[in-house]
């Protein structure tokens, strides 16, 4: 992929915020993932790390040994020039998902909102591949693409207070798994024994962006016994 | 060698710089907040500028010593007391095996740090010690120290040097912090009257403040924006509008990604501020631009160089 359209914006007094107008593709993700990973190679001054993100890249350093016009242009120089051939070969995972109203607290409201059964829910939730977009939120937080436009719900009002660890969930026009015990203001639909953060590993999670979920669905007794 | 919490105290926990470099896989710096008084804590006892300190918040610890320690204190004022004898805490301090060192009411500010001549003997987690209790990770799984709890601490050498902390930095923090930011990506979402309220009340900070973020509540700001936002990274300092209206600021064990719109960020100088703002308490937003705020820092880079 050629550089495609973007802009650099000034996020703080210590971070440019790189801001590509291009729809959503696999290509993109691919893109800004090289590019994040490119970009800690140049050895700006102050440079400190690239955070990918959905449609852009954020570029923090250090406020005491960056120059801001300096960092910019060279940003710039860079994009213009860098392209990206094929996609990286992605990993391909598959996670088990209890689909139970016992584990998943919304998923009885998710359901009747949108007028479906729970069985309806599970077809149309594992039937497709989701990419991983970006890591973030949370440690090891999964933010997936792919969703069907049938199970797009926006986010809660008013977050939960506390959404158990393996937690699948969706927000918007986006699903997730949580993989520690937080707030969080998407609707659980239902939740993985599968571990994906262990604190104790470096590094402490091994999905990328571009990697693929398949999601296939496990019963409670499943669940319950997984691992053993 | 080690100190023991004969109490905890409200929230202390182990603290460094923190761990920069992870966001991208959603780990936040965490961290010391108010890094100006870790450095200075450090400073005291002629320690390493990143070597590590407790990090005490709104309620001190009583702390008792093992061995012959050299410790100081900055930040938070508050009473503090070795074997019941009030003591200034503005000075490096020589403790003795078997004293007590007991913080008494806080006089101004939320947070204190106490270094001390010496490294933990436990592992770091990515480089860094500090404990993200947000995230529980790092030093003790990212749990806050218990009563009873022992630190284990290997000692290093250290001069019989005594440092007076410079009055300029002594600093007394107001009930009502003004702290300086710039527009943040969304700014313009924001009405018109909105834009306005954001600079020209005072907002109260809620007790539901943590080291993840401030909560504040004021005259609810509206923004024009009817779609939902997509997630998008940010960073520590970005005041994010939830839908209520009610500006959070996010603070080292903040969030790495985001869905509100992003209308504020904290400038670099007065991140560590943020650290010293108390539960109900007040905060005022003043607006710089991005050159003014790299001023401001070049100023304050300049003037503790001598340090």
């Amino acid at each position: 992929m050629l550089a495609p359209k973007f802009e650099i914006k000034t996020y703080s007094d210590h971070a440019l915020l790189i801001n590509f107008h291009e729809e959503a593709s696999q290509a993109l993700t691919h893109y800004i993932y090289s590019l994040s990973q490119q970009v800690s190679e140049l050895q700006i001054n102050g440079f400190i790390e690239a955070v990918t993100a959905y449609q852009s890249l954020l570029v923090i350093f250090d406020v005491n040994f960056w120059h801001l016009e300096e960092a910019s242009n060279n940003l710039e120089a860079f994009i213009e020039q860098f392209q990206t051939e094929g996609i990286l070969k992605p990993n391909i995972i598959s996670v088990p998902v209890c689909y139970s109203p016992e584990l998943a607290p919304d998923l009885e409201n998710f359901c009747s909102n949108k007028n479906i059964s729970i069985s309806e829910l599970v077809a149309k939730h594992t039937a497709k591949s989701y990419r991983v977009e970006m890591l973030g939120f949370l440690p090891g937080f999964l933010y997936l693409s792919g969703l069907s436009k049938e199970l797009v719900m926006p986010r809660k009002k008013t977050p939960n207070f506390k959404v158990p660890a393996g937690s699948v969930a969706i927000g918007g026009e986006q699903t997730g798994i949580y993989p520690i015990t937080s707030p969080g203001g998407w609707h659980i639909i239902g939740r993985t024994p599968m571990t994906f953060f262990e604190p104790d590993k470096n590094p402490p999670i091994n999905i990328k962006p571009l990697d693929e979920i398949n999601f296939h669905a496990i019963t409670e007794k499943e669940y319950f016994e997984y691992g053993n | 060698m080690a100190i023991k919490f004969l109490q905890a105290g409200m929230q202390t926990s182990l603290q460094d710089l923190g761990r920069p470099g992870y966001r991208s896989i959603g780990i936040s710096q965490a961290g010391a907040i108010d890094s100006d008084n870790f450095k200075l804590a450090n400073w005291l006892v002629g320690n390493p500028v990143n070597n590590p300190c407790l990090e005490i918040y709104l309620g001190g610890p009583v702390l008792e010593f093992t061995q012959d320690m050299v410790i100081g204190i900055a930040g938070a004022k508050f009473q503090i007391f070795i074997n019941d004898k009030l003591t200034s805490s503005d000075q490096t301090l020589f403790v003795n095996k078997g004293d007590i060192l007991k913080f008494g009411q806080s006089v101004s500010g939320a947070r204190a740090y106490i270094a001390f001549n010496g490294s933990p003997k436990d592992e770091q987690f990515l480089n860094s010690y500090s404990c993200d209790t947000t995230s529980q990770l790092g030093y003790n799984s990212g749990k806050s120290f218990h009563d009873n709890q022992i630190l284990d601490i290997q000692t290093r050498n250290h001069t019989k040097q005594i440092r007076l902390l410079p009055a300029e930095l002594n600093t007394q923090y107001p009930k009502n912090m003004l702290i300086r930011v710039t527009k943040g990506m969304e700014f313009d979402l924001l009405t018109e009257e909105a834009k306005r309220n954001l600079f020209e009340q005072s907002f109260s900070v809620s007790h539901n403040s943590n080291r993840m973020g401030l909560r504040t509540s004021g005259q609810a700001l509206q923004v024009n924006f009817e779609k939902t936002m997509i997630s998008s990274p940010v960073t520590v300092g970005t005041i994010q509008l939830p839908t209520n209206g009610q500006p959070i600021v996010l603070l080292n064990e903040g969030q790495t990604i985001g869905g509100y719109p992003r209308i504020g960020q904290v400038i670099s100088t007065d991140l560590p501020l943020l650290g010293q703002i108390t539960p109900h308490s007040k905060i005022s937003f003043y607006l710089v631009n991005i050159a003014k705020a790299i001023d401001i820092n070049h100023f304050k880079k300049n003037s503790i160089a001598n340090l």
